[in-house]
């Protein structure tokens, strides 16, 4: 899947506007960045992936590349 | 009495529009300026009310609730530039059976249609492309889910089911500036409650009505408190259940 796609899917977790996150992003300082983001990152992941990433993998993310990497 | 509220501009989306409240939401809401896309399983019923809904420019969608996915529902909006504002949920059936008839399938058909589908409605509007900027969605309950009556336990448990999602809902939908509510209605005059005290498949039906001390509900009644949910008016209500049940006080 390539990047943008990625990037869609979290800004779809965060319930942003497309286009609002690029690769190098800091989410740490969105609002929207929160245990229920994280929940459905991880739902998505499982479900787009089928991969099992856990909330201590995202704690440890802070940009959007970061997530990414947690991706495939 | 015409409706007092403006919905110009607003785009809704109303389940269960073929029929009884679901079909008298959808007469208001387009009376009100509103576009509705409605949707049931009856296409003929369908194509019937959407082009008698006033003020034109409204959308039908024929649809199954008991399917998996309503991404297509949903897609259909979008492709026609919808943003939806809301949405209504009036489809349900009200199962009357004693629990030694509550076989599997009995039972997935009604929790299906009246709660399942609910979930997977909000499961697709809490995606942002299918909404607009301000949401508010209401679900249709029943006085019953809180008071039910025997050979309710099924369809009673259905509808309870509503009153507490909308609480989670409303929750996490908070930052997305959606308000999700629940109204309860007790009996309205409508044409599934004609064929339930037809049928008498329900004991001390005239006991049940007059609880209700207002007397049967006549759906407009309904309608209003849903399309008030709906509107900027109810701004201060979220993740509640709110009663429009005729004064059933239960004594």
């Amino acid at each position: 899947m390539d990047t943008q796609k990625k990037i869609s899917i979290i800004e779809e977790c965060m319930d942003l506007d497309e286009g609002t996150l690029t690769v190098d992003t800091d989410l740490t300082g969105f609002e929207e960045w929160d245990s229920v983001t994280a929940l459905s990152i991880i739902a998505m992941v499982d479900e787009t992936f089928h991969k099992t990433i856990s909330g201590a993998d995202l704690k440890k993310a802070k940009t959007v590349a970061d997530v990414i990497s947690l991706m495939e | 009495m015409p409706s007092s509220f403006d919905f110009s501009g607003k785009k809704y989306l109303v389940t269960g529009a073929s029929s009884g409240l679901g079909k008298k939401v959808s007469e208001m809401l387009a009376s009100c300026g509103a576009q509705v896309l409605t949707t049931a399983r009856n296409r003929n019923k369908l194509e019937d009310l959407a082009n008698n809904l006033s003020n034109g420019n409204h959308l039908f969608f024929p649809k199954d609730l008991m399917d998996d996915d309503y991404t297509d529902l949903f897609e259909y909006a979008l492709s026609n530039g919808w943003k939806l504002d809301g949405i209504v949920h009036c489809a349900g059936v009200s199962p009357i059976l004693p629990v030694g008839s509550l076989t599997r399938e009995r039972v997935d058909d009604c929790m299906t249609t009246n709660f399942f589908s609910f979930l997977e409605l909000m499961r697709l509007f809490s995606k942002r492309k299918y909404r607009s900027e301000k949401g508010s969605v209401v679900a249709v309950s029943s006085i019953s889910s809180l008071y039910p009556d025997k050979c309710q336990t099924l369809y009673a448990a259905s509808k309870a089911a509503l009153n507490t999602a909308v609480q989670g809902l409303a929750l996490e939908l908070n930052r997305s500036n959606v308000r999700v509510n629940v109204v309860l209605p007790g009996s309205m005059d409508t044409e599934m409650t004609r064929d339930a005290v037809a049928e008498g498949r329900i004991d001390n039906i005239e006991r049940k009505l007059s609880k209700q001390i207002l007397g049967l509900s006549k759906p407009e009644d309904v309608a209003n408190v849903i399309l008030f949910l709906l509107s900027d008016l109810a701004s201060a209500i979220t993740g509640r259940t709110i009663f429009a049940d005729g004064g059933y006080i239960n004594f």
